[in-house]
C-alpha cells in the first residue's frame, strides 16, 4: 500500500508544486513508484511544473464525476516509467468534490504505488483540508522569511489535529552564502523555533528556474539535496543536506564576495 | 547584532504572540468544558471566568468561579 504524504505550507509561492515534482522524481530514481497527485482545484500546476501539460487528457474531477476510469487519467512521465501525475481541472474551484471522494480514488490506486505525493494548495481553508484527510503524513514547505515561518506555525498546529503519522519540515530556497554572513536564518533556528523534524534543506539555484519542467541535472546541488530528501522520506532519516559547504573557508568567503558582487 | 539574529528573535516573538492568542471559539468551548466539569463539585449561577496573562514566555491562567454551595460526596478508595 502506498504511503500517502500531503505537501502543504499554508503561505503561497514558497515552491510547494515544485517540491512535489522534484521529490516525486528523486524518489522514483530510487526505484519506487510514485504517484503525484495535484488537489489545487482551479489553480493546478503540477502538470506544467512536470512538463506534462500536453499530455493531460482527464483529470480527478473527471475520475469523481464517472466521465473516464482512474487508469485513463493516471500521466506517465516521459522520462520515469515510474511516476506518475494524476492532474486537477483548471475551470474553476471545485467545492462540490469532498476529501471523502479524493480519499477513495487514492484507496483504488494505493495498491499500485509506493508513495502518493498530494500537492496541497495554498492556505487553510477547505483545500487545505480536503488534501491533509487523505494522507498518512504531512510535509511542510517553508522558507527562510519570517511570513512563511509564521503561516508553517499555523499550519503545523492545524496538522496536529489530524492523526498524522508525522509532521515534517522542508526548507526551501536556503541560501548558503547569505547564511555565512549572517544575513539568513539557519536552517537549525528555523527547526527550534517550529519544533518539527526537518527532513530537507533545499538550495535556491539558478537551475530550478533554468530547468523548469525537466528533470534537474545531477552535477547539481539541488539534485543533491533532493536525494537527501528522498532518503530521507523512505528511510525516516533526518539527514540534512549542508547548503554552506561551498562558502566556507578561504575560497568560499572568496566565492560569497563575488555572489554579493554580482 | 547580526541580521539573521535579529531575524530570530522578531519570529520568535511573532510565534509567541500567535501562540498565546485565542479566538472566541477556543474561549467559549473553554468555558462550556470548565462549566460542565465544575457543576458536578460546586452550585453557581454565573459562569466561570477565565484570565490568561502572558508571562515571560509562559501563560498564567486563572478561573474565577462565584459558587454558593459545594456539592459535597465521599470518594470510594481505590484498595
Amino acid at each position: 500500500m502506498a504511503k500517502k504524504i500531503v505537501i502543504t505550507s499554508g503561505k503561497g509561492g514558497v515552491g510547494k508544486t515544485t517540491v512535489t515534482a522534484n521529490l516525486g522524481r528523486a524518489l522514483s530514481n530510487l526505484g519506487e513508484r510514485v504517484l503525484l497527485l495535484d488537489v489545487d482545484f482551479g489553480l493546478n500546476n503540477l502538470d506544467v511544473v512536470m512538463g506534462l501539460d500536453g499530455n493531460v487528457l482527464y483529470d480527478i474531477s473527471d475520475v469523481i464525476e464517472g466521465r473516464c476510469r482512474i487508469k485513463q487519467a493516471l500521466v506517465q512521465d516521459g522520462a520515469k516509467r515510474n511516476l506518475f501525475l494524476l492532474s486537477s481541472n483548471n475551470c474553476g474551484i471545485n467545492n462540490n468534490i469532498s476529501g471523502q471522494n479524493i480519499k477513495l480514488i487514492l484507496e483504488n490506486l494505493s495498491p499500485n504505488f509506493d508513495y502518493i505525493l498530494i500537492d496541497c494548495p495554498a492556505g487553510i481553508d477547505i483545500g487545505f483540508h480536503r488534501a491533509v484527510a487523505c494522507a498518512d503524513e504531512a510535509l511542510v514547505v517553508v522558507t527562510p522569511s519570517l511570513s512563511s515561518i509564521r503561516d508553517a506555525d499555523k499550519i503545523i498546529t492545524a496538522l496536529n489535529s489530524y492523526c498524522l503519522d508525522s509532521v515534517g519540515l522542508i526548507i526551501n530556497r536556503v541560501r548558503g552564502d547569505l547564511i555565512m554572513s549572517g544575513d539568513m536564518i539557519k536552517v537549525d533556528d528555523i527547526k527550534k523555533m517550529l519544533n518539527a523534524d526537518i527532513r530537507g534543506a533545499l538550495p535556491e539555484e539558478d537551475v530550478m528556474f533554468l530547468t523548469f519542467g525537466q528533470s534537474l541535472p545531477k552535477s547539481t546541488d539541488s539534485f543533491k539535496a533532493y536525494k537527501i530528501l528522498a532518503e530521507n522520506v523512505k528511510n525516516g532519516k533526518n539527514k540534512i543536506f549542508d547548503n554552506t559547504y561551498k562558502y566556507s573557508g578561504f575560497f568560499g568567503s572568496i566565492r560569497r564576495g563575488i555572489k554579493k558582487s554580482v | 547584532m547580526k541580521k539573521n539574529k535579529l531575524q530570530v528573535v522578531k519570529a520568535k516573538d511573532l510565534l509567541g504572540r500567535d501562540r498565546f492568542s485565542v479566538d472566541d471559539d477556543f474561549y467559549n468551548l473553554l468555558i462550556k468544558d470548565l462549566n460542565s466539569v465544575l457543576k458536578e463539585y460546586f452550585e453557581f449561577r454565573n459562569l466561570p471566568i477565565v484570565d490568561m496573562v502572558k508571562n515571560n514566555g509562559e501563560l498564567n491562567v486563572t478561573i474565577t468561579l462565584k459558587a454558593y454551595n459545594i456539592k459535597n460526596f465521599k470518594a470510594l478508595s481505590k484498595t
